[in-house]
Formats: structure tokens, C-alpha cells, sequence
């Protein structure tokens, strides 16, 4: 369609948005016509919002009258559906099994409506955002290979165009899992940096909200919009809010770069592990100093985050495990939430023992470093229904290592976000994972930035066929 | 790998200082003990701890209540069998877990006698 930009990005599009070069409705419009071409085959809507259209005629309205609420005005963005919405039904990809979601607004929801957002719809969740293959979305670069998870509706629903930008959740790495396998940007925000009031719980204390983006500058945009202290959400915290577009096109000549080399290099597919080696090489060339490092309590990792998560999510769904109805879940996922009441009490401290020592372990590491690299993911999207894959010449299940580089920080809190760094030899893409100290989003975002505006990974485009 | 958890071999608390940047492998770092593998890294026997009591999801009934009984958990033998061999995993990671001394480490857990007064807040 004529007018749209081809970099379909909340900065390409707000300023001709802005200028009446291009309509809400024009763009909306596009959106809903790759929906209707391409989501029969990837599945990534479970409803689209009847009312879109009008909210983008009244946004049409508004930027004619010269009322410009910000880069979000007129944008059509998604949200994963456990994201509570007053005017679409919630499910969190268990409809019809007797459990109802209140019809209000998430906290998000009501910021992205008040900075001019057209929420366009609700994407498909792994079911109550357990899992890391969200059937039956499909990945956009390979409709025969998953999208990742649990937000894989909306990973692939930016992949594809079919919205601009889009929300997911992250506990174990929901956000970034997907970003990477579909090749877009993906960033979880610091622990209590954006409320999670109206999003279904899955493991209190690991849950963050947060946008899955086409460039690190949209995942910018959006973390500003949502920011802010909500008392709604027990883990809100009330920080400072820094302009993080200022991070945008700062060079990181003499930013320290730490990489772990144990853990997050462990076992990773070949592809993946090239890529992410030759973006060190190349962060390093544009002068940042790389540091190498070990930190060998990840090797303990693995069972704090399941006592922590299995038994959050038993605890939450204590009311279906009594009446029965986790036996009309998914077949994983009711062995999941089962499983949680099988966690010990003293297991589950040891576990929250076990993150305040990680914790420690990093602030020791940011004594010397500004952020933490490796890959996002030690393997890329891979096929449908396929329980194991070959990484670094051993078989290995997909769900055990598909999230065993983004849990880390998701027990320590700390903001992580995942670039595109390149495509593996079967055309799949692979993610950067770029972390930081506790709310320093601004250092996590300059040197994605810096990484993406030197290549151009992120303007790669899945070609896609109508179903 | 059948180590004595009470030992805690590869416990990187009772070695050396961690974090590390001289980039030493840990199973030098830790110094005495078999070196400790990712978890899920290592096959399945390898990985197995000692288990100096019954497993968590025993199906015993002689005389003694099952993990599941203890769980609240009234489920089919069918279903148990299934979460118990789901559960392996589990109870490979959480032994791995134990082997860490934390005991001078406070949960990161924040009580908060405050929270029912925030506005918006609930108890």
C-alpha cells in the first residue's frame, strides 16, 4: 500500500503518521489484509478487536485536528492474550475449560490506549504461558517450524507484519525466546519497571512484561509508553524513568562488554555459536572492550527455576488443581502445574536463596562490565513436533535448552533484550541476547542499537505465502 | 555421577572465589570431587544423584503415604506414572541445587507488612 514505509516501525511510521502522509485507517487496513493473507497458515491471532477501524478513523481525527499523543498514535499493536482487555475476551489459551478472565483493561493496555495505540488484537499464547513452541502458531521464516514461546503469536504476528509491534510476557524467557527463533526484537524490562496489573500470573516473581519490536528503537518507544509506578502490581517499583531514545546512536567505543564463557557457551548449535562469536568481534571493532568471564553458580540454575516456577504456577492454579479442571489443560501443561505441588517448601527457599546469591554474583560482575552478551538461545527455531534436536553433536530435548540462556535473568531481574545477529544455514534466524544491571536499560539499549544500525539483520523480511 | 550431597564436592562457595574472569574451568576451580556438568548437559545416568531417601512421587504404599498423597494430589496411576517420569528432570535439577551451602544467604523474598496499606494495594 502506498505511503507506508518499508521499514514498517513505529520510527519509520510515526513521523509520516504525524504529517498526514499516511492514515491510522490506511495502516490498520494493511495490517488486517496480511492478517487475512497470511494467519490462516501462522495462527498468530486468537481475535482481532471489531472496534480497530473506528479507533483508527478517531485517530485519524485526532492527528488531522493536529492532537499528536506521541509515536504510538495511530499504531496498530497486539497483545498476547494474557493481557486483560476490556472490549476482547482473555483466554491465556485455555478458552472454553470453565476458567473467565475479567473484561478490563491491563495496566498496559490502558497506557498503550492513552498514548494513541490502536490495539489491533490478541495473540496466541503457549496456554497460560507455560512452553516454547506455542502451537499451533507457526514461524514465519518456516511454516513447518515453531515460533517459540510463550509468546509466540506475538513474535510471529511482528514477524509477519500483521501488526507493528506487540506484547508478550516473559518468566523464562517468553519474550526473548520467540524474538530470536522469529527473528524480531524482543526486551524484558527490569523486575517492577512495567506493571504486570492485568496479566495473568504464571510465577510472581518471575513475570515481566514487555514488547517484542522490529528495531531496538520501537522497543525504545514502547518501554517508555509503559513505564511507571502501578500499585496495583505488589512487584511495581517507582524508579526514575529515563528517557531511554536518548541511548539511540550513542557509540559504545570504551563500553565494557562481559561474556560469560561457562553456561551461556556451553553447548550451543553451530550456526547460533558463529553468530554470536562474530558479533562480539564485531561490538569489539566498533570499541568496546570485551571482557571474558566465568560464573560458575549457573550451573545450579536449572532447579531454582523450576521450584520457583512449577510451584508458583501450582499455587496459582490451586483452584483448578481442586475442582479438576487441570485436567481439560493442555496435556504439558497440566503435567507442569501437577508437577509444582511435588516442590518442596524448603526447595522453593533454597531456590529464592540460590537468586540472591546469582544476584550477588552479577553485581560483582558489573563491578567491571556495563553488560553481559551471549546468544539468546543455544538453537534455532526447529520443527514442529519435534521433541529433540542435535546441539554441538548430542541430541538435547528443545524445551530443556530452548530457555537455558534466558532464565538467568529472569532470576536475577535484570533487563534483557534480544537482537537479530544473522541467519543460520537453513535461513532461520539467530538472537543476540544483551543484558544489563538492574534498571540500566539505557546501556542494554545502546549497544543493541549500536549492534543493529551496523547491520542490517533486522530489515530481513520472511517471505511469506497466503494459506 | 553419585556424589554425597552432604559434601557438596562441587559447591563453588566451599572453592573459589566466584565470579570468575580469569576464565578458569570450573571443574578446576572447584578443586576436589567429580566436575560438576550443566545440567541437562550430561545424560540422564550420569546426572543422577544419590538419593539417601525415597523419591519425592514414590509410588510405595507399604505402609508409608506417597509424595503425591502428601501433595494433595488424587490422581489415576496412569497419571501418576507420567508426572513421575516428568518429574525426573525436576528432582535431577533440584538435587543439583542442594549441593549448594547457602546458608548464610537470605531468600530473595521481601516481606512486606506495608502492602495491604499501599493505595492499590492488596493483601
Amino acid at each position: 500500500m502506498s505511503g507506508i514505509p518499508r521499514a514498517r516501525t513505529i520510527e519509520a511510521l510515526a513521523p509520516v503518521l504525524r504529517a498526514g502522509h499516511l492514515s491510522p485507517v490506511d495502516l490498520l487496513e494493511d495490517c488486517l489484509d496480511r492478517v487475512a493473507q497470511f494467519d490462516g497458515r501462522l495462527a498468530a491471532f486468537v481475535a482481532l478487536a471489531d472496534h480497530a477501524r473506528d479507533d483508527a478513523r478517531a485517530a485519524e481525527r485526532e492527528l488531522r485536528a493536529g492532537h499528536w499523543r506521541g509515536p504510538l498514535h495511530g499504531i496498530p499493536i497486539a497483545l498476547k492474550d494474557n493481557y486483560l482487555t476490556h472490549d476482547l475476551p482473555t483466554t491465556a489459551g485455555a478458552p472454553g475449560i470453565g476458567i473467565a478472565f475479567p473484561r478490563i483493561d491491563s495496566y498496559a493496555a490502558r497506557r498503550l490506549r492513552q498514548a494513541g495505540a490502536i490495539l489491533v488484537g490478541k495473540t496466541r499464547t503457549h496456554q497460560f504461558a507455560w512452553g516454547t513452541t506455542t502451537p499451533p502458531t507457526r514461524n514465519p521464516w518456516a511454516p513447518d517450524r515453531v515460533p517459540g514461546g510463550s509468546s509466540g503469536g506475538s513474535a510471529a504476528a511482528v514477524a509477519a507484519g500483521m501488526c507493528v509491534a506487540a506484547l508478550g510476557s516473559d518468566t523464562g524467557g517468553s519474550i526473548r525466546i520467540p524474538a530470536s527463533l522469529c527473528g524480531v526484537v524482543g526486551l524484558k524490562a527490569t523486575f517492577g519497571r512495567i506493571s504486570r496489573a492485568g496479566v495473568i500470573p504464571h510465577s510472581w516473581s518471575l513475570d515481566h512484561a514487555g514488547p517484542l519490536t522490529r528495531c531496538v528503537a520501537d522497543a525504545a518507544t514502547l518501554l517508555l509508553a509503559l513505564v511507571g509506578y502501578d500499585p496495583a502490581d505488589p512487584g511495581s517499583v517507582d524508579r526514575p524513568v529515563a528517557n531511554w531514545t536518548l541511548a539511540l546512536d550513542q557509540p559504545i567505543r570504551g563500553l565494557r562488554i562481559g561474556v560469560c564463557r561457562n553456561h551461556f557457551f556451553d553447548s550451543n548449535q553451530s550456526g547460533v555459536e558463529q553468530a554470536v562469536e562474530a558479533a562480539i568481534r564485531d561490538l569489539a571493532a566498533a570499541g568496546a572492550v570485551i571482557t571474558d568471564f566465568r560464573l560458575p553458580l549457573l550451573d545450579f540454575g536449572l532447579g531454582a527455576i523450576f521450584a520457583i516456577e512449577l510451584a508458583s504456577s501450582a499455587a496459582y492454579h490451586d483452584r483448578s488443581l481442586r475442582d479438576g479442571i487441570v485436567a481439560h489443560f493442555e496435556p504439558d501443561v497440566r503435567t507442569l502445574v501437577e508437577m509444582g505441588r511435588l516442590v518442596s517448601g524448603a526447595d522453593y527457599l533454597k531456590a529464592e536463596q540460590y537468586r540472591h546469591r546469582l544476584a550477588r554474583d552479577f553485581a560483582d560482575i558489573f563491578q567491571k562490565v556495563d553488560v553481559v552478551v551471549g546468544p539468546t538461545t543455544p538453537l534455532t527455531a526447529w520443527p514442529v513436533d519435534t521433541p529433540s534436536v542435535a546441539i554441538a553433536g548430542a541430541m538435547e530435548s528443545v524445551l530443556a535448552a530452548s530457555w537455558r540462556l534466558t532464565y538467568p535473568y529472569n532470576l536475577t531481574g535484570m533487563p534483557a533484550l534480544s537482537v537479530p545477529c544473522g541467519f543460520d544455514a537453513a535461513g532461520m534466524p539467530i538472537g543476540l541476547q544483551i543484558a544489563g544491571r538492574p534498571f540500566d536499560e539505557m546501556a542494554v539499549l545502546r549497544v543493541a542499537h549500536a549492534y543493529e544500525r551496523d547491520h542490517d539483520w533486522s530489515d530481513a523480511e520472511p517471505a511469506l505465502t497466503a494459506a | 555421577m553419585a556424589s554425597d550431597p552432604s559434601t557438596s564436592p562441587d559447591d563453588p562457595s566451599s572453592g573459589s572465589r566466584s565470579p570468575d574472569f580469569s576464565a578458569t574451568d570450573q571443574s578446576e576451580a572447584s578443586g576436589a570431587g567429580a566436575p560438576l556438568r550443566a545440567p541437562g548437559s550430561a545424560p540422564r545416568d550420569a546426572r543422577s544423584p544419590s538419593r539417601p531417601y525415597p523419591s519425592a512421587m514414590s509410588q510405595d504404599h507399604g505402609g508409608r503415604v506417597s509424595g503425591f498423597e502428601i501433595a494433595g494430589l488424587d490422581l489415576t496411576a496412569e497419571r501418576r506414572a507420567a508426572i513421575a517420569t516428568a518429574y525426573r528432570d525436576v528432582e535431577t535439577a533440584l538435587a543439583v541445587l542442594r549441593r549448594l551451602d547457602l546458608t548464610d544467604v537470605p531468600p530473595m523474598i521481601i516481606f512486606d507488612p506495608m502492602l495491604p496499606y499501599r493505595p492499590g494495594g492488596k493483601s
